[in-house]
């Protein structure tokens, strides 16, 4: 009886020890196949809304989105039936925040600015739009992303670059800007001043970006001769000069884009107009063309959904030069005739893969990257993607060659001379791709003792003088056994006794 | 004293060192004096061997430079028995089984 009250948790305990071994492995198994960062093209997209009227305003962005296969589902940002999770999973891919003016959640699931926050770190991405008279729930869901946006009633103005037919009150505050980051991960073929749109009208908050958030990128900025201020409300002349006028210029952020360190991507704007149809369809005063927002919008949010520079890297593998592969430490040995252990082997990876010092190695992994506009995962093409084998730093660290067609990046390399426990490790940071971080664990052991070179030519004086000492020996040991003492030795003496 | 005067000094001196030499050793001597002779030239050829090619094979470079260095070290031993009579064969035992000795390290060694 108290055998066998004892032996079920026992057996539990096995069990779930099973179960989670098995766990870890289905885990390996994913990670050696394909090892993806960011979650790609996501199509389930929640739209939280200020009012509903938004939708007739922005009626093109929303278009533009369904077009491409985006499954939208409209909700008010105050209604109290909204569920961003179920189970503990997020509904939803995507979220387009046109909730400027929303003061509070009343959705039970829904807590303040942290949910959206949450929504990101589980891997959702965000679009969000602020506008001149947002609430302060909107300036800290943006302030969880580390987008700072000005002062309470500042406006962004810009009394050279504008669009006055939009302007009611003649306050300059449409800002007509052609700052464009140059990255055409991010905005695709219009990205850059000199790219394929026209300039972008802007009504709305200027906000800064802490210059040293290595996560955020600057999408869209002001000219030269923007700046965020109060309108009607007169500038004290000495602070135009001086310290209240900080954000101006071509630093002042108008839309900027983060992408966390999950790669889920939040991208903020300070405008809520940018997005809308007035805009979209607005003609500039200078060339009357176009204004660029549809275009820039579009490309935008194509890379905030995570429907371009998304990275994933597969086939990673390593072998000598001449094609074999490396051994294992140990190899794993069958224990038939002992009982069953809940405990493994002590600290020793078996089958930790063991190269030796000084041996000539590939690494090779193929890297795609999804682009739904070119027909979602295609190879990747860089000639900047760094290989380092790091045994606490990096021992070597070179340039991966990039085969274009078919994504393979490869490098012949020799290993260093020391050994020990090394990895492959792959870190490619770039602005508008996902972080791409590989690591492989590899051995590497000095030479066996019978793996030295031997005969050397250049040793073959020493191996000659060797010889000549054993011949010496030789010969000398004759002469003096067999030699006969002279007449003139001293004393006759002779060492052999006769 | 003039140059010419102490270089002729100097020759008389090794003229008459040599003659006290030939006259005094016994010819065992002689023939332990040549091996250590050539055993120090053949050090010494190796020595500017290496420094001409480099110290590659360092392992082979110190076994060579040491076989020569411990056969030195081991006939001057034996030169020394044999001038404080002692029993030959013994004398020349022993030394044949540290030659041995340091034969099988340098062979070791050598690679």
């Amino acid at each position: 009886m108290m055998a066998s009250t004892f032996q079920g948790p026992a057996n539990m305990l096995a069990m779930l020890l099973f179960c989670l071994s098995f766990m870890s492995l289905q885990w390996q198994i994913q990670g050696s196949t394909y090892e993806a960062q960011g979650r790609a093209g996501g199509k389930r997209t929640i739209a939280l809304l200020d009012s509903l009227a938004i939708l007739d305003t922005h009626s093109i962005f929303f278009a533009g989105l369904a077009a491409r296969g985006h499954k939208l589902t409209y909700a008010l940002a105050t209604s109290p039936r909204v569920t961003l999770f179920e189970y503990g999973q997020p509904l939803y891919d995507n979220m387009v925040y046109f909730a400027p003016t929303t003061t509070v959640f009343t959705a039970p699931g829904l807590e303040g600015s942290q949910t959206l926050a949450d929504f990101v770190a589980q891997g959702g991405n965000l679009i969000m739009a602020a506008d001149v008279d947002m609430s302060d729930l909107t300036r800290e869901i943006a302030s969880e992303f580390g987008v700072d946006f000005d002062k309470k009633r500042t406006v962004v103005m810009d009394h050279f670059s504008h669009a006055p037919a939009l302007d009611l009150k003649g306050l300059h505050t449409n800002v007509v800007s052609s700052n464009l980051i140059e990255n055409e991960k991010i905005l695709g073929p219009v990205a850059g001043r000199k790219g394929g749109a026209a300039p972008v009208v802007f009504r709305g908050v200027g906000h800064i970006v802490d210059p040293e958030n290595i996560l955020a990128v600057p999408i869209l900025s002001g000219m030269s001769s923007t700046y965020s201020a109060a309108p009607l409300k007169e500038i004290p002349a000495p602070s135009l000069a001086s310290a209240r006028l900080t954000n101006a210029g071509t630093t002042l952020g108008l839309i900027s884009g983060v992408q966390g360190r999950n790669n889920a991507r939040a991208t903020i704007s300070g405008s809520l107009d940018f997005f809308s149809d007035a805009y979209f369809q607005h003609r500039l005063d200078t060339t009357g063309q176009l204004a660029g927002n549809e275009l820039v919008a579009l490309e935008m949010s194509k890379w905030a959904f995570g429907e371009r520079g998304i990275l994933r890297a597969s086939n990673v593998t390593h072998h000598r030069a001449d094609g074999s592969n490396p051994e294992h430490l140990l190899a794993t040995k069958e224990k038939p005739d002992l009982p069953f252990s809940l405990f493994p082997d002590p600290e020793l990876n078996r089958q930790s893969l063991v190269y030796r010092i000084k041996d000539d190695i590939i690494y090779s992994l193929v890297i795609e990257e999804y682009d739904a506009d070119r027909g979602g995962w295609v190879p990747y093409q860089a000639s900047d993607v760094q290989l380092e084998f790091v045994m606490l730093d990096p021992h070597i660290r070179t340039f991966l060659e990039c085969v274009p067609e078919t994504g393979r990046f490869w490098k012949l390399f020799k290993v260093p001379d020391n050994y020990g426990i090394f990895k492959f490790r792959i870190l490619y940071r770039r602005p508008g791709l996902s972080v791409l971080a590989v690591n492989t664990q590899v051995s590497v052991r000095p030479f066996h003792h019978d793996e030295y070179e031997r005969f050397i030519f250049s040793a073959f004086p020493y191996y000659a003088s060797a010889f000549s000492m054993m011949a010496g020996f030789l010969v000398f040991g004759v002469a003096l056994l067999y030699s006969k003492p002279q007449k003139g030795d001293r004393e006759g003496k002779s060492l052999k006794k006769e | 004293m003039t140059p010419a005067a102490s270089a002729l000094d100097i020759r008389g001196v090794g003229k008459s060192l040599l003659a006290e030499y030939r006259k005094a050793a016994n010819t065992q001597t002689k023939i332990v004096d040549l091996f250590l002779a050539f055993i120090v030239a053949t050090g010494v050829l190796q020595f500017l061997y290496c420094a001409l090619v480099g110290t590659f094979p360092f392992n082979s470079f110190l076994s060579g430079f040491f076989s020569c260095v411990g056969m030195f070290a081991l006939t001057v031993s034996l030169r020394l028995q044999l001038s404080s009579e002692k029993n030959v064969e013994k004398a020349f035992g022993e030394y044949t089984f540290c030659c041995l000795l340091l034969f099988f390290v340098v062979f070791n060694f050598i690679g």
